[in-house]
Parts: structure tokens; sequence; C-alpha cells
């Protein structure tokens, strides 16, 4: 089944991708640039700040000011860094995520290539990201460096199996849909078309909830940013970088939280199909992607700016003792009532009890403490005795 | 025509790579060339448009054996700061004894063994479902046995490495 | 040499593994200062702990020695550089005990005022810092920022400076209220409250602050004793000891308020009862305004330079920090002889060894930024 249109013009195909890909890599500088000022003015207003305001109005030049001002800044590099490996790491980061743009289906026919494999893609390509930051780590030949290499190693192993447990409880659900006849699909543009009517967060609300989670643990994102935790080893794995390969750092940051956030919403929100139908026009099924990909971003800001960090062992816990067990636990109870063919209101149902249980879990685990009695008593301490 | 070059400017790279695995000074050199020829061998794989294991190959060779092989390297080095270090090369013979048996071996069997499949230059795309019918249908119970072994092993590699702490 | 691994493990003793020394500070993000320790880390443990300090050494005692008594003030200011007026009133308070000095009752209320509303910069520029130290991104540094801001432009108004107001004089404060202070004070108040709520919700009820902060470091009675803790960190642990009611002093035993304690003297409870110690603050200082007098605000009998003849004395208040004590000696003229300070935050980051050792990176800046340390009053 292939939904992506002949190429442009009729151009040879080798020529079209290029062409494609042009277009991508420029909209996404663009998105970079705008989510950097985006950032900057969600955050701000989350805390009862402005933001930028100087630049342009409203400040919207501020991300080209920014990326002019790194450009322009000096290029350090420590004297007993491992030259090569230090020079190269910012683009050993950068083009895994690249190459996952590649693959995103932003609406029926605008994509750079429609994978028979997509989703798989996208986690494969993903998890060569690390490799930079672990050059980056030890090839600055410094100890701050080092300790965030060595926690996002920790950390990307151990979230990464949630995370794709929790994408095959999707894939597994593709294959129950009309027409499929028992066999699941791995192509993302497939998959968005498939939830034309209702999008699968409805279905596998705990899958969605393991997604998300171990996404912001991939990105590097509060409240799992101890690689880069700033209070404690100053910014991690970049400490040593300046000018324009920290700027690389940061694209690439950017640009994998955007085609993450893309990615989410074409498993989990529908994409493109939802909720206007596969036949909507196509600026329709742009702006359904933007919007929900934006509302990921807008999710991951506002966590960020809410919650303090976790330490690297309560992350360890919760990745192997918590999320692990129930996105196993998801995958069991799909593929019994897939078998079975029962109804799938039955999914439904399950997830959100698994999704009930994992937030019961994290709150009891949180209020159990015999405290002193003074949370929110010492308004009424009361008395106030002499 | 164009994979053809593509092919051997892969080829060159991969086997540029793998020298550099042997003969680079510092660890950490030889660690990011080996990642540099399983990605390249996973391009490969995309040439013989069998994309399924080229994925793979970029997911566990290229992001999780390596990244565990350069995690061990910075828990186990008090120096972070990348100079080469000494090899030992008390066991340099025996290295080559290995490496050049090895080597014998695979060119006998890659030249010796008459290859199936076809001769038109278009090498068949094996379809996903395929290789799944394959894994859980025709050998899932192998292939349960195999994962369980491998949870044991696991299981049984943080017993002891928890019993070396004193616990 | 065996290949049977039972027998070779057993030839060595352990595995060996070679510790990592990480610098941390005088310029890091979570040093509040110029602090700098030197962990020795096992992996992400902290197996030791050496704390450097005099960065921000400025010789502040000798330089007591040097001046006028009055002159002095603005050196005092900058110890406990969160809450100057808190450091005027023990300076004051040392001064005025040598020397006999009355101070109007009238001048004693708004001191109080002055000092609780100092308390409060403290504990809020606490909970700003510490929240960002248990990785807040600057959310919790921003809520504190609002309510200092408005007390700093209180301050301002008031004493013509924001930071370092020099306000207090031996023998009261060197000039009554703006006519306006009820008003601004009871709005500051509710301003106040309204941020403790604010805090409240953004950290208290937060299951990953929580979970970071329980039962992280617990300090015994006993030890917090015979380390010398004092304030909210020996009140974390349970003991009821507050100097404004065990040893009066001031127009303290005229008012009405509570001494919040902890329980198990860990990181959550050191946080918790500074929140509620500024919550009590504010009931204070609404005390204080209802009972406010008329009346003169600076002793009129002093004369144009203080000369004290003889007098000794320890004067010791309750500190934002802690035990602000000041001894004074002064044997003749216009300046002491000897000006001794006993900083609460020297004595509480003497116990940091103790607390950090064993525990992980991330949770040793959080122990360290639940001491509550200003550089200022550390270095003197």
């Amino acid at each position: 089944m292939m939904l992506f249109a002949d190429p442009l013009f009729g151009l040879p195909s080798w020529i079209d991708a290029i062409i494609r890909v042009l277009i991508v890599v420029l909209a996404m500088t663009l998105v970079v640039v705008y989510l950097t000022y985006g950032e900057r003015k969600v955050v701000a207003r989350f805390q009862q700040r402005l933001g930028p305001t100087r630049t342009g109005p409203g400040g919207l030049l501020q991300g080209f000011a920014d990326a002019l001002k790194l450009v322009t800044k000096e290029d350090i590099r420590p004297a007993n860094a491992d030259r090569w490996v230090f020079e190269l790491a910012p683009y050993a980061t950068f083009i895994p995520v690249f190459l996952v743009l590649v693959a995103l289906p932003f609406a029926e026919n605008w994509g750079v290539r429609n994978l028979a494999l997509g989703l798989f893609y996208v986690f494969a390509i993903l998890g060569l990201n690390i490799v930079g930051i672990l050059m980056a780590g030890l090839g600055s030949g410094n100890k701050y460096a080092l300790l965030g290499g060595v926690r996002a190693a920790a950390q990307m192993i151990s979230y990464e199996i949630p995370l794709v447990v929790s994408l095959l409880c999707v894939v597994m659900i593709t294959g129950a849909e009309d027409g499929m006849n028992g066999v699941g699909t791995l192509n993302l543009n497939l998959i968005a078309a498939l939830q034309e009517d209702r999008p699968y967060i409805v279905l596998q609300p705990l899958a969605f909830l393991i997604f998300f989670t171990a996404m912001l643990s991939e990105l590097h994102r509060a409240p799992f940013d101890i690689p880069v935790a700033e209070s404690e080893i100053v910014g991690g794995y970049f400490v040593e970088y300046s000018g324009i390969r920290w700027s690389m750092f940061q694209l690439s940051e950017y640009a994998s939280m955007w085609g993450f956030s893309v990615f989410g919403s074409v498993v989990f929100l529908g994409g493109w199909a939802w909720p206007f139908g596969v036949d909507a026009h196509w600026t329709i099924q742009l702006g359904t992607t933007l919007v929900k990909s934006l509302a990921f971003i807008i999710a991951i800001f506002w966590v960020r700016t809410t919650v303090p960090r976790l330490r690297i062992d309560q992350l360890m816990n919760f990745s192997w003792k918590v999320l692990l067990e129930l996105s196993f636990l998801q995958l069991i109870v799909n593929g019994f009532i897939l078998y079975y063919e029962w109804p799938q209101e039955l999914l439904a149902l399950t997830s959100a009890i698994g999704a009930g249980l994992l937030i019961f879990l994290i709150i009891r685990h949180a209020t159990t403490r015999s405290t002193s009695g003074l949370v929110g008593t010492y308004k009424t301490l009361g008395t106030a005795s002499q | 025509m164009a994979t053809e070059v593509l092919w051997w400017i892969f080829a060159v790279l991969i086997t540029g790579a793998g020298a550099g695995v042997v003969f680079s000074r510092s660890v950490l050199h030889s660690a990011i060339f080996l990642i540099g020829t399983m990605a390249g061998i996973g391009a490969m794989y995309i040439f013989l448009t069998v994309e399924f294991l080229a994925l793979v190959q970029f997911l566990i060779y290229g992001g999780a054996v390596t990244v565990l092989i350069l995690l061990a390297l910075m828990l186990t080095r008090a120096d972070p700061s990348g100079r080469p270090e000494k090899v030992n090369g008390a066991q340099m013979p025996f290295a080559l004894l290995v490496g050049g048996g090895l080597l014998a071996a695979l060119v006998g069997v890659a030249v010796g063994t008459s290859w199936p499949g076809n001769n038109d230059d278009e090498p068949t795309n094996i379809d996903i479902t395929a290789v799944s019918d394959r894994l859980f249908a025709d050998f899932g119970a192998p292939f349960i046995l195999i994962s369980a072994l491998l949870l044991v092993a696991l299981v049984g590699a943080i017993i002891l490495a928890r019993q070396e702490e004193g616990e | 040499m065996s290949v049977w691994p039972e027998e070779r493990l057993a030839t060595v003793d352990h595995f060996n593994t070679v510790d990592m020394t990480i610098n941390v500070g005088p310029q890091h993000p979570a040093t509040h200062g110029v602090f700098r320790m030197i962990l020795t880390v096992d992996g992400e443990v902290v197996v030791d702990c050496e704390p450097y300090i005099g960065y921000l050494h400025r010789g502040l005692e000798k330089l007591t020695e040097n001046h006028d008594y009055r002159q002095s003030m603005g050196w005092w200011d900058r110890t406990d550089y969160l809450a100057g007026m808190a450091c005027e009133m023990a300076y004051c308070m040392a001064v005025e005990k040598i020397g006999n000095i009355e101070v109007p009752e009238r001048a004693e209320y708004i001191r109080v005022m002055m000092v609780e509303l100092s308390r409060i910069l403290s504990h809020f520029m606490f909970f700003g810092a510490f929240g960002a130290d248990v990785g807040s991104f600057g959310t919790s540094f921003i809520y504190a920022w609002r309510e200092r801001e408005r007390i700093y432009d209180f301050f301002e108004e008031v004493a013509g400076d924001r930071m370092f107001p020099t306000y207090f004089r031996p023998g009261g404060v060197q000039m009554d209220l703006p006519d306006n202070y009820e008003s601004r004070i009871r709005w500051l108040l509710g301003s106040i409250r309204q941020g403790l709520e604010d805090f409240d919700g953004l950290l208290t009820g937060n299951e990953i602050f929580v979970e970071r902060c329980r039962n992280l470091s617990p300090v015994t009675q006993e030890d917090a004793i015979n380390w010398g803790l004092t304030g909210p960190m020996l009140r974390a642990t349970g003991l009821k000891w507050d100097l404004r009611k065990d040893e009066p002093y001031s127009i303290y035993p005229n008012l009405k308020f509570d001494i919040p304690t902890g329980s198990q003297g860990d990181v959550f409870d050191r946080f918790i009862v500074r929140m509620a110690e500024a919550w009590q603050s504010t009931l204070i200082i609404e005390q204080c305004l209802d009972m406010l007098p008329k009346g003169l605000v600076l002793n009129p009998d002093l004369p144009k330079t203080l000369r004290i003849d003889e007098g000794e004395a320890y004067v010791r208040t309750e500190g934002t920090k802690g035990e602000y004590g000041v001894y004074a000696l002064a044997k003749g003229g216009n300046k002491p002889y000897r000006m001794k300070l006993r900083s609460p935050s020297f004595c509480n980051l003497s116990a940091l060894k103790k607390m950090v050792v064993g525990s992980y990176v991330a949770d040793a800046i959080i122990i360290l930024g639940s001491l509550d340390i200003v550089l200022g009053e550390v270095d003197k």
C-alpha cells in the first residue's frame, strides 16, 4: 500500500529525494529557531516573566540573533581533549536526528520517504544519537562531561526498552484493523491513516503514558535531565563546547524534540488523519500534524518548568521496576484480547486501568511519608502558644 | 550503477574503519571506529534491500553494543582525557593467530559456498512478515528458549556482580 | 595462575576501581556563592568531601576594630547579605549592651518587624535556590524573586537601600517608617502568604520533590547538638530551640508565635520548617503592626561620637540561619577592642562532610543547599 505521491514534477527519484530532504532541512532549521524562541516565551510565561521582547516585534527574531551570536563566538577546544572525537561529536549527535526526519509523514503525501519499516527505523536510528553524546563525554577531557556521558548512556539503555514496547503495543493493534488481515504494520503513514476514526491514545492510554515518559528521558528533558543537570554537573556532556559546536548540540536537541513530537503524534494522536479524515486537504493535514506536535512540545515545556529532577538511581528504579513491567503487561493483555478477538473497548478499558495504576503507584509512593505533620498544617499551627 | 559505486565507497570505508579498530592506539578511538564499521555494515544491508536486518544492525550493534563498550570504557578508566594507552604486547601473537585463523576460516567459507539466490542484479526484498513467521511460528520454541537462557544469564550476572560488592 | 574463575577471584582481594575527584566550585551553579568543595566519588557515590572556604573573606572583625561604632554598621550588613537587618540587629544589641544604651520602644517594634521581614527574605531565597538545586529549572527562583523584590522595594522606601540598608543604629533606628507603612506592610504580608502558597503548590506537593528530599541525610537530635547545628537545621530534628523564645530579647516576649519543628531532621524537614517559620514571621509582623506604640525611634541622649569606656558582652540572636552571636569587648575610645562573630552558616557548614559522605553526587548538592549557607557569613 503506497500512499506517497509520485515524484515531484516527474523528476528522477533521486533528485526528488534531494529536493524533499532540502525542504525538510529548511523546515527543521526554521522550526528549531522558533522552538528556542517558543521555549523561552512559554517558559517565561510559566515563570511570570515576559521572555525575549527586544529583537523584532515581540522578540520574534530572537532565534536568529542567538544563531548569529553563536556562530561568531570563538570555538574553543580544551588542551587535553581528544581532538577528533571532540570535534566530530556534535555531528555524530546531529546526523541521526536528521535521518529520523526522513521517515516522518507530515501529511498524507508530505514526507521524504514512506518507509515500510518507518516506526522501527525511527527508534533504531534515534538510538545512534547516544554515540555522539558519549563521544562528547569521553572526548572532552572533563569530568563533568564524563559523568554526563555515563549518565546519558545508562539512562538511554534503560528507557529504550519501555519506549519500544509501548510502540509495539500500538503496532499490535494495527493488525486488528479492517483490511489488515491480522498483520500489523510498521509504516508510519499507514499507522496514521488507520487512526482516521479514533487516535490510538484512546485505546492505549497506558502505552501513551509510557511513551511520553520514555520520550522525555530520551530527550534528556526534565524531570529526566540528569545527564545535563545544570545544578550538579554544569551541563554534562557539552560543558566544554562553545560557539558553533555547542549550537550543533542545541540544534540536534530541539530537532529531536520536534521529531519525537511528530512521531508521537503520528503513532498515538492520529497524525494527519484524525479528526479530519484521510481525504482532507493537505493544508489541513499539515496543520493537524503541526498542532499536535506543538501540543507535545508545549507539554514538554510545561513539565520542564514545573517538576524537579530525579536522581539517577530513582530514574533507574522507575524504568526497570515500574515502566518495564507495565509495558510488558500491556503487551501481554493486548495479545490476549487481539488473539481471541475480544471487543476493542476492552483494550481501552484495560489500558486505562493500567494508566490509573501507574499514576496511583507514583502518588502512593510519594505520599507514604511519616512526616512531621507540618505539611499543609503549618498555617494553622494555630495555638501560637507563648 | 549508482548502487555499485556506493557499494565500493562503503566497502572502502568499512575496511578502513576495521583497520582503525585494530591499529588505533587509543581504546576510545578503537571503539568509535567499531561503531563506524557496524554502521557501515548496516548501510550495506540496505544496498542488499534487507532493510529489516539493516535496522536491527543499527539498533543492536550501532546503538546498544557499542554504547555498552563505551560505557565500560568510561567506568574503567581513571583518566578521561582519551590519551593513547599502552597496548598489551604480550598477547599480540595470540591475537594475530586467532585473527588470522578466523579470517582464513571466513574466506574459506565464503569462497567455498555456492550461494543461492538470483543473479539478475535485482535482490529480492524480504518481507518483514516472512521474517516474523519464521521467527515466531517456525522457530518459536527455540526463540523462547534462547530468550529464557539470556534472561537467566542476565540475572546470574547481576547476582555475581552484587556478591562482589558484598551484598 | 589457575584458569578457574573461583580461584582467580580468590587471589584478587577485590575488584579495583579508581575513585574520581570532582571539583565543585568556587564557580559552580549550585554552591550559592564562592564555596568550593572537592568531592571524591566512586561512580556516583560520594566517598569523601573536602570543603574549602575563604574566597569571600573581607576581614570583618578586624575592620570593625578599626572603625567607629557607627561606621561599622555597613560591614555587618554584608555578613548575612540575604538578611542584612537581622545582622544589624545583633550588632546594635551588642553595642547597646556594652554601652548601656536605651532603645525606645517604638524602635524595638520597628526592628523586630524589619528582622522578621529579613527572615522571610532569607527563607524565600532558600526556597528559590533549593528548588533550583533540586532541578526545577529556575521556576522556584522566579517565584521567590517576586516576593523578595516587593520586600526589597519596601526596604528601599524605609531606609533608602535594598540589600544593605544600614537602617539600625545603636540606640534605635535611623528614621521613622514612611507614612503609608501600615497599608504597605499589610499588602506585603498578603503577597508573602500567597507566595508561600505558591511554593506549596510548586514544591511541597510535588512527588519528585518529596521523593528526592525525604529521608535524605537524616540528622538525629544528639548529632545536631554535638555538631553545633542551630536554627532551622536544629529545629528540623525536632528540638524546640529558638532564641526568640528560650532567651527572649527585644520585644519578643510580648509576641505570640509558634516554633515549628520537624521530626526526622532530613532535608524535607529542613525545607518545611523554613516554610512554617516564614509563615510565623508574617504573624509576628502583624502583631507588631497592631501593637506599634508612638514615640521616638532613636535615643536622643546619645553623643555625636559614641564612646564606650569598658564593657564586655556576648549577644546572641536568632538569625535567619541559626544562632547569630556577637561578642563585643570595649576598652575605651570610639572603637571596640574586639568584635567576634559566631556565624550560624559557618557552624552549620562544618557538618557538611558528615552529611554528604555516602550519598549520591546529586544529593550532595541538595544537602549543601539545605544547609542554606551564605558565604558572606561563612567567610566573614
